[in-house]
């Protein structure tokens, strides 16, 4: 929200130099001028000041041939700028796609795929038999249902994407944000091990930048995370390779390693577009567990053996 | 045409963030309609959804009590809906379809307030139309 | 060393000496924290408080300090009918606790929850994100309008600088949150106004004002300091809770073994065939 347009790289700043009582000019943004419109208030966030001394600039980082890269913004470190407020558009295309089929509401509504998601996924035979249980009779635990994080990348992927998410970098950190049950993934770059003892629905993640591609590596999955509403799943040993490539400023070409050796045959792939929300759009919080009501109408039948219904 | 898709996607907008966090098949039944028509009597915009609870009263002079599930605030906010949209008393007409365990449940797809403006399923009259998500090239936005 | 390098050694250590004292007599506390890239104070890393307050903000029993700053009493200044409702919530607070079953926490009781946070900032970017049930708070800039005719567990957030403090302004926090484990409480009128000051490298003084007409006679500050955790390997864990037997929620731990949940095929078919 907060990018310049056209930004160029920005000498860095290597020293911390103490300013005492120094009164900062306040300055508005090119971009925030444009992006909010008409009269605006002074924005303290962009205090100017850039007076004294600057550290060379850094030298140029390699960029990749893709389309339009001449619109990519980058951080003054040369990598991609990613931040911003971004939704999977391939599974909005996939939605409306159904909505024009025709095909009826009811599989318009429940079959959300986006068409990057490479149905049907490679099960092991017995893995099949458990999705085909767990779609059929037993969708009462999806873990969705009971406002569980995602997982990854499901988070991503799912209708729940259609609401955004938003990725700040913070030089140690990848964080995205996202606006469904408010889930976070902090993807640190220092180079660290995942660790030993560690078990999550979100997984654990460790990021490294390949030229202008983001890699994200995600294991330490604790075993409980569905892929979808329809019995799609994973077990304890995910583990997931994720690649967030700027194709240009309004564009993320996201993909999705997926390996399990306890559920698939071979690994898979997931491919989608990101693409950034209007300037104007930001987060607007969607809690679940707080107002949750719903999985006790779910039926027997669905697997929720405390409902008196069939 | 056009501007049918374009309702069309501001209302699976407004609905698809409703869906995701359970199973609406699972819950709700595509192949029972119903309208209801009652008194506002609870609005609670929250999440993970929304619901209206209203007094509907029946042919034989009962009343019975409806709790009606809409979408995500997040949803209907970006569609204009605040907490004070609707108020305890408003008259309001429903569609929407059954909960499966035979509760008196639905999911509402559609209301109108007495005063005939349309509060789900798109805008209402006094706000211009939102913009979907951020451009794809079958999509543009409807123009107020 | 000649005659005039010395005076002017003399002139800059005179000066540099009255410079701190002009400095300490403005603030005797003031430091000057390291900056981002665009002058803004940088406030990045992963923060702590180490405070009895979630507990009571009052302080309550076992010679526990109020953290309430003003009124100079450290008591909150209900009004007389909320007294009597924060009595009752303390009375129930074994079964009606919102924080007990997982709900987020809200504002200002998430800061200072027993729990670290990570603060997350890039130029023109600031977000908050808590252990306590993953949540998040994104700090947008003040020139944008809260979100009002919405209400959010963790309210609706809006900073701005005033030198090297934080200011963040809190709206929209509803009425379901407590402002701690003693039945300490709001309407959805609060309004939370909070500064964030580094006092030294590891250290910062977190200040909130409390303004609720319906609950509260006048408006009321608390005063608590932040640590940064310096432990190598310091990371914000995943948090997330599991619906008990009970009917209870309970946190889960990622790095509690009962966590992992060992896939097991054969017995999952196994109780579905029972079951058809």
């Amino acid at each position: 929200m907060f990018r310049r347009r056209n930004r160029q790289p920005r000498p860095r700043q290597t020293s911390h130099r103490i300013r005492r009582g120094t009164r900062r000019v306040l300055k508005i943004s090119q971009f925030c001028r444009s992006a909010i419109g008409g009269a605006i208030l002074a924005i303290v966030w962009f205090p100017a000041g850039r007076a004294g001394a600057q550290a060379p600039a850094s030298p140029a980082p390699t960029v990749q041939a893709r389309e339009d890269t001449s619109s990519i913004p980058r951080l003054p470190d040369g990598h991609p700028d990613l931040q911003g407020l971004w939704h999977n558009d391939s599974g909005y295309q996939a939605m409306m796609k159904n909505m024009r089929s025709g095909k009826g509401l009811a599989v318009a509504l429940a079959d959300f795929h986006a068409e990057g998601f490479p149905l049907p996924l490679p099960y092991l035979p017995e893995a099949d038999k458990v999705r085909e249980y767990r779609k059929l009779h037993d969708v009462y635990h999806d873990p969705e249902g009971h406002c569980h994080v995602p997982g990854v990348p499901r988070e991503t992927e799912q209708p729940s994407s259609l609401m955004p998410f938003q990725i700040i970098q913070d030089e140690k950190y990848v964080v995205i944000l996202y606006e469904y049950v408010h889930d976070v993934r902090i993807i640190p770059e220092d180079g660290s091990p995942h660790p030993k003892r560690y078990w999550a629905w979100d997984g654990d993640s460790r990021g490294h930048w390949e030229g202008d591609t983001f890699v994200v590596d995600v294991s330490n999955f604790n075993g409980r995370s569905w892929l979808d509403m329809e019995g799609n799943f994973v077990d304890e040993n995910e583990h997931v390779v994720e690649r967030y490539t700027m194709t240009s400023r309004d564009a993320i070409d996201y993909t999705a390693l997926v390996e399990d050796p306890t559920v698939f045959i071979k690994p898979w792939t997931i491919h989608l577009t990101l693409k950034r929300n209007p300037a104007k759009d930001q987060i607007v919080y969607y809690d679940c567990h707080e107002g949750e009501r719903d999985v006790q109408h779910y039926t027997q039948s669905e697997g929720n053996k405390a409902n008196k219904h069939e | 045409m056009f501007l049918v898709f374009a309702a069309a996607a501001l209302w699976l907008v407004a609905l698809s963030p409703a869906i995701a966090h359970h199973s609406f098949a699972a819950e709700f039944d595509l192949d029972k309609p119903i309208t209801l028509h009652g008194t506002a009597i609870k609005w609670e915009m929250i999440n993970p959804h929304s619901y209206l609870t209203i007094d509907v009263k029946n042919e034989d002079g009962t009343v019975t009590r409806w709790s009606v599930e809409m979408g995500a605030p997040s949803a209907l906010y970006r569609n204009g809906w605040r907490k004070d949209s609707v108020k305890v008393g408003d008259d309001l007409t429903i569609d929407g379809y059954r909960a499966r365990d035979g509760s008196n449940t639905i999911f509402g797809s559609q209301a109108r307030l007495a005063d005939g403006t349309r509060v789900l399923g798109g805008a209402p009259r006094n706000v211009p139309p939102p913009q979907p998500p951020a451009s794809s090239s079958t999509d543009k936005p409807s123009n107020p | 060393m000649n005659k005039r390098s010395f005076s002017m050694l003399m002139m800059a250590t005179l000066l540099a000496a009255s410079g701190s004292v002009v400095a300490l007599g403005r603030n005797a506390h003031a430091f000057s924290p390291p900056k981002l890239s665009d002058g803004t104070p940088d406030f990045r890393g992963i923060w702590q408080a180490q405070t009895s307050a979630y507990l009571n903000i009052e302080g309550g029993a076992r010679a526990r300090k109020s953290v309430v700053v003003d009124p100079p009493d450290g008591k909150i200044p209900y009004l007389p009918e909320a007294l009597k409702q924060r009595a009752k919530n303390y009375q129930n607070r074994a079964t009606t606790d919102p924080a007990d079953n997982c709900f987020q926490a809200g504002v200002p009781r998430t800061v200072f929850l027993p729990k670290p946070f990570q603060i997350v900032q890039s130029v023109g970017h600031l977000a908050i994100v808590y252990t306590d049930d993953h949540a998040y708070r994104m700090v947008l800039p003040s020139s944008i309008p809260h979100d009002d005719g919405i209400d959010f567990f963790m309210g609706d957030s809006r900073g701005h600088w005033e030198g090297n403090t934080l200011v963040v302004d809190v709206t929209d926090l509803g009425d379901q949150t407590w402002l701690d484990a003693a039945g300490n409480y709001h309407s959805d009128q609060l309004h939370v106004v909070e500064r964030y000051t580094m006092l030294g490298p590891d250290t910062m003084k977190y200040e909130a004002t409390m303004d609720d007409s319906m609950v509260y006679a006048r408006r009321w500050t608390i005063r608590v300091l932040l640590y940064r955790d310096k432990t190598p390997g310091a990371r914000i864990e995943e948090d997330e809770c599991i619906d008990g037997e009970d009917g209870v929620w309970h946190h889960v731990s990622p790095t509690d073994p009962r966590a992992l949940r060992r896939h097991d095929f054969k017995a999952e078919l196994a109780q579905a065939a029972k079951s058809q």
